[in-house]
């Protein structure tokens, strides 16, 4: 009978323990994480679709044995929830970016010692986290975009870390925003539509420059856009709708043949040797 | 063929062999040093038309002038690398991209370029688009391999299909992979067009999406309705207003809503720039992050129209035009792209992979031009665990031919799945369960 309760027990140990880790993954499943198996263990992610996040799921992250990527991007991860993540020692890449977390939360992650990547891009910590990112002694790649971190403070990080890639991002204030209002220019020059009912009397295109030609279909009808070859072959450009423009690329001499939709010919251009408008009349 | 006859690769598999180790054991031991994962993500930037190889990343200046052209070179961030003078921007970045300048295969004509470039396989005879028959390309490739209940469509291309004067080309779809897997077109809704002949919608428009199964009755219903709108009529509008109704339906919220670009800082917006070529990439930057594993971008017009419009054909005017519109156009939001993804954080689980049909001839031809030259040219990648600031390879003085390291479009496409954590060599059943090598090459050297 003692003989066997030691067995019950010696399988039920190994079984206990798959156990729990199958329950861990059903239970950060439920919460609307994914569980990956990748080299070393596992790849423990909530970053889609912007999930709502509590203490007790990221416990059951902490339980896993071996989770080496945590994806906690946009989600809503407190600095409290943030002592659970500092219990996952196998831990080497860790995503916090878009998240509220600050200085408070980020020092519970001061014993992550295999932490090589860690991502506080959009996030509320300060100069003040200097120390607690001093302590990661594996860290290879550090984002602080849109942090509170100042590039002073990074500087004395990266003299204590010479070879810590720090991803300080770009200076969005230096970007100019275009108007959208701004007039796009006109071409100052205007082709002359040489109405012909017969597309065949349309010349072939000779060459020339390369020109830009800005089509205005003002007609109240779709054509379509022709190019006559330099054999005289015909090859339709595609259809212009009734008030569109089209902006298309040519050459001088180049001829344009419009026509309707059931290809009979309305009339064409002859390109010039620059930039050019080209109505379509009514 | 090649002045050089034993290539470093070999020299190195020879030597790695003799320590008992092959290739791939030695790049998984210097994977696991690093990050712990491969790239979850990838983006494709297809130069339709064929770019230059003089006029980009593998200019000549010590070349006879009726070769090397009238640009200049530019010192880059990574000592010893020039590129051309017109990707300022980007050389900036080269710390961050390994540049493969001694590609080669034989291919002369665009769409038996573009099939091999972007398959990694050589087009069978008399190709033709969606035959499934064809090989997948690397976008559908590598959206096969990810997880199919994740909520994203596999792969989406943006903002246009390929064409050839109005004969749309093979290449970019699911091939024998089935229709499961053919990258669904998304139009990038703002942006000034490309100059020239852009198709945008087309009558094959692709909206198989992996779906959950309570979502497949709304699905058939889509299909049958898709059906019957193609079956009569062939007004483009109403297509589109039935891909619109498709992808609000089938597209989940993370996705539509990275697809909606008001959504982004204006700032970041202007930083691509306001051309469909920037806010294309910042699209691709935006549905990865979404979650959908892979965006293939075409960089310049959709149809070749005869080297007419902005695209890679510089067959006339090679230098006006990539001086004024193409190259300022790629500089910008390549270089947007690279500063986004690194300063969120993606460009480690971001594969970022140039591609395009072929290279420039280095002679200069009488319209100022180049033609179409496969016998060596360049393509890039970086991000996702590639190591950053190496050139692989080199093409001779003359850019006419590779010097070291000649490789295939089917070794860049190995390199690529491996940076992606996919086995080069695995094997796929196609819907009649006959089993295809999804890659011929070997990966390159890059991480």
């Amino acid at each position: 009978m003692k003989l066997l309760i030691t067995l019950t027990l010696a399988f039920l140990t190994p079984l206990t323990a798959i156990g729990q880790t199958g329950d861990s993954i059903e239970a950060i499943k439920k919460a609307g994480g994914q569980v990956r198996n990748v080299r070393g263990g596992y790849e423990v992610s909530f970053n889609l679709g912007k999930r709502s996040l509590n203490d007790q799921d990221l416990a059951y992250v902490a339980a896993l044995d071996s989770v080496v990527v945590l994806n906690l991007k946009r989600t809503n991860v407190s600095n409290q929830n943030l002592r659970h993540v500092g219990e996952i020692t196998s831990l080497k890449k860790l995503h916090l970016e878009l998240t509220q977390i600050d200085d408070t939360g980020l020092q519970y992650l001061s014993k992550l010692d295999q932490l090589n990547y860690l991502n506080l891009f959009g996030t509320n910590v300060t100069d003040e986290s200097i120390s607690t990112l001093k302590q990661l002694d594996s860290l290879t790649h550090l984002y602080v975009w849109k942090t509170k971190i100042t590039l002073q403070a990074m500087e004395t990080l990266r003299e204590s870390k010479p070879d810590l890639k720090i991803v300080f991002g770009v200076d969005l204030s230096m970007i100019e925003i275009p108007d959208p209002n701004a007039p796009t220019e006109t071409p100052k020059t205007q082709l002359k539509f040489i109405t012909n009912p017969n597309a065949a009397d349309a010349p072939r295109s000779g060459n020339g420059e390369n020109i830009e030609v800005l089509f205005e279909n003002k007609s109240r009808r779709k054509v379509k856009l022709v190019w006559v070859g330099y054999d005289g072959k015909l090859k339709p450009y595609g259809e212009i709708e009734p008030g569109a423009t089209r902006i298309q690329n040519s050459y001088e001499n180049n001829t344009w043949l419009i026509t309707d939709t059931a290809d009979n010919a309305l009339g064409y251009f002859i390109c010039g040797d620059q930039r050019a408008l080209a109505i379509i009349p009514q | 063929m090649f002045k050089v006859k034993h290539t470093r690769r070999e020299i190195l598999q020879s030597t790695v062999a003799a320590a008992g180790l092959t290739v791939p054991t030695v790049l998984q031991l210097q994977a696991q040093a690093t990050l712990p994962i491969n790239a979850t993500r990838c983006i494709v930037i297809y130069c339709w038309g064929g770019i230059s190889h003089y006029e980009s990343w593998d200019p000549k200046p010590e070349a006879l002038s009726e070769l090397r052209g009238e640009f200049s070179t530019i010192q880059t961030n990574v000592s010893g690398v020039r590129f051309s003078e017109h990707l300022p921007l980007m050389s900036q970045h080269a710390d961050k991209m390994a540049i493969v300048r001694s590609l080669f295969h034989k291919q002369g004509g665009h769409q038996q370029g573009m099939y091999h470039s972007i398959t990694g396989h050589a087009p069978p005879p008399g190709v033709k688009a969606l035959n499934r028959t064809n090989s997948p390309s690397l976008a559908a490739l590598v959206g096969r391999f990810q997880d199919p209940n994740s909520g994203t469509p596999n792969a989406i291309r943006v903002p246009y299909n390929m064409y050839d004067n109005g004969t749309l080309m093979a290449g970019e779809y699911g091939g024998w992979l089935g229709s499961d897997y053919d990258p669904i077109l998304m139009r990038t809704p703002s942006g000034k067009p490309f100059s020239g002949v852009s198709r945008y919608t087309s009558r094959e428009l692709d909206l198989k999406l992996n779906l959950n199964k309570d979502r497949i009755v709304q699905r058939q219903i889509l299909q049958l309705q898709l059906e019957r709108t193609i079956g009569q009529t062939t007004e483009y509008d109403r297509l589109d207003r039935f891909r619109q109704m498709a992808a609000d339906m089938l597209l989940g919220s993370d996705v539509r809503e990275a697809y909606d670009l008001e959504n982004e800082d204006p700032r970041i917006r202007a930083m691509y720039g306001d051309h469909i070529g920037g806010q294309s990439m910042l699209l691709a930057r935006r549905l990865t992050e979404a979650g959908v594993p892979v965006v293939q971008v075409c960089a310049g017009a959709g149809d070749l129209a005869g080297g007419n419009g902005e695209n890679w054909d510089t067959h006339r005017d090679n230098f006006k035009k990539l001086k004024d519109r193409l190259l300022p156009i790629f500089d910008r939001s390549v270089s947007a792209l690279f500063t986004d993804l690194e300063m969120r954080g993606l460009l480690e689980e971001t594969l970022v992979v140039f591609l395009t049909d072929f290279g420039r001839t280095p002679k200069i031809n009488n319209n100022a031009g180049r033609d179409h030259y496969p016998a060596v040219y360049s393509m890039a990648m970086a991000g996702g665990g590639i190591q950053g600031g190496q050139i692989y390879g080199s093409s001779d003085s003359n850019g006419a031919r590779p010097f070291e390291n000649p490789c295939t479009p089917g070794d860049f496409h190995a390199t690529a799945l491996t940076a992606m954590g996919i086995n080069p060599h695995s094997e796929l059943k196609d819907q009649f369960d006959r089993p295809f090598q999804i890659c011929n090459g070997n990966p390159l050297p890059l991480f």
